[in-house]
């Protein structure tokens, strides 16, 4: 793949991950910009055969976006996450491993699956989910827990 | 399955647009906002489609959220 090819295919995807983040659009197309030039800068040193372009690229956005957030002094989900360079969780962030976690997730009662999207998609905290979801904070762990257990099992 | 894991897989679904994963995530959102008032309703933001979010402090208000559609 070339870099042209690379810029097609993924340009709206790493806007699609950098804009509902950010306020002002000026700052997502800069950002946008900032992790294709580091896509340039970088691309004849990564080696497609060993690794996935989709994760690379999606690695030097979401490092780019914590980068713009620290910068920013601005919290957020990621503003807690370390930079790194090579990503721990390369091997696991393709396509094959997302449709087995949307398998394993439809093997879950509703309730289950609901709730582990809302904290782990939409990040809410397990107190607010609670409310909306008509439970007891304490049950809403246990049915957190439960869906993990899960998910270990189907997904092992 | 770590804790860690499936909440990066989950961002990573932000970034790749699996189908399959987006369409249980736009169910979700559309039993969430069922729960709603009439008042509080308002457009589901199918997985796919960005929208724009406020730079927020953590744990504030996610765009994203079919909770917070406004």
């Amino acid at each position: 793949m070339t870099y042209e090819q690379v810029y097609q295919n993924y340009s709206k995807k790493v806007m699609s991950y950098i804009r509902p983040r950010i306020n002002n659009p000026s700052d997502a197309e800069d950002l946008h910009s900032a992790v294709f030039t580091k896509v340039y800068e970088k691309f004849s040193s990564f080696d497609q055969t060993k690794a996935s372009v989709s994760t690379w690229v999606y690695t030097i956005a979401r490092n780019t976006l914590i980068d713009f957030f620290r910068t920013r002094k601005v919290m957020d989900e990621l503003g807690d996450e370390d930079i790194v360079e090579e990503d721990a969780f390369q091997g696991i962030l393709n396509e094959e491993t997302l449709n087995e976690l949307a398998s394993a997730l439809e093997k879950l009662p509703e309730r289950e699956r609901d709730l582990i999207i809302l904290h782990y998609y939409h990040n809410r905290q397990l107190k607010e989910i609670a409310v909306k979801m008509h439970m007891s904070y304490s049950n809403c762990k246990l049915v957190h827990n439960k869906a993990l257990m899960k998910l270990r099992q189907y997904l092992t | 399955m770590t804790e860690k894991v499936l909440k990066r897989l989950f961002d990573y679904q932000r970034f790749a647009r699996n189908q399959r994963l987006g369409a249980l995530i736009d169910e979700t959102s559309s039993r969430q906002v069922s729960s709603l008032s009439d008042s509080e309703l308002s457009y589901v933001n199918a997985a796919g489609v960005p929208e724009m979010m406020n730079l927020r402090p953590k744990g504030s208000v996610d765009r994203e959220d079919p909770w917070n559609q406004t």
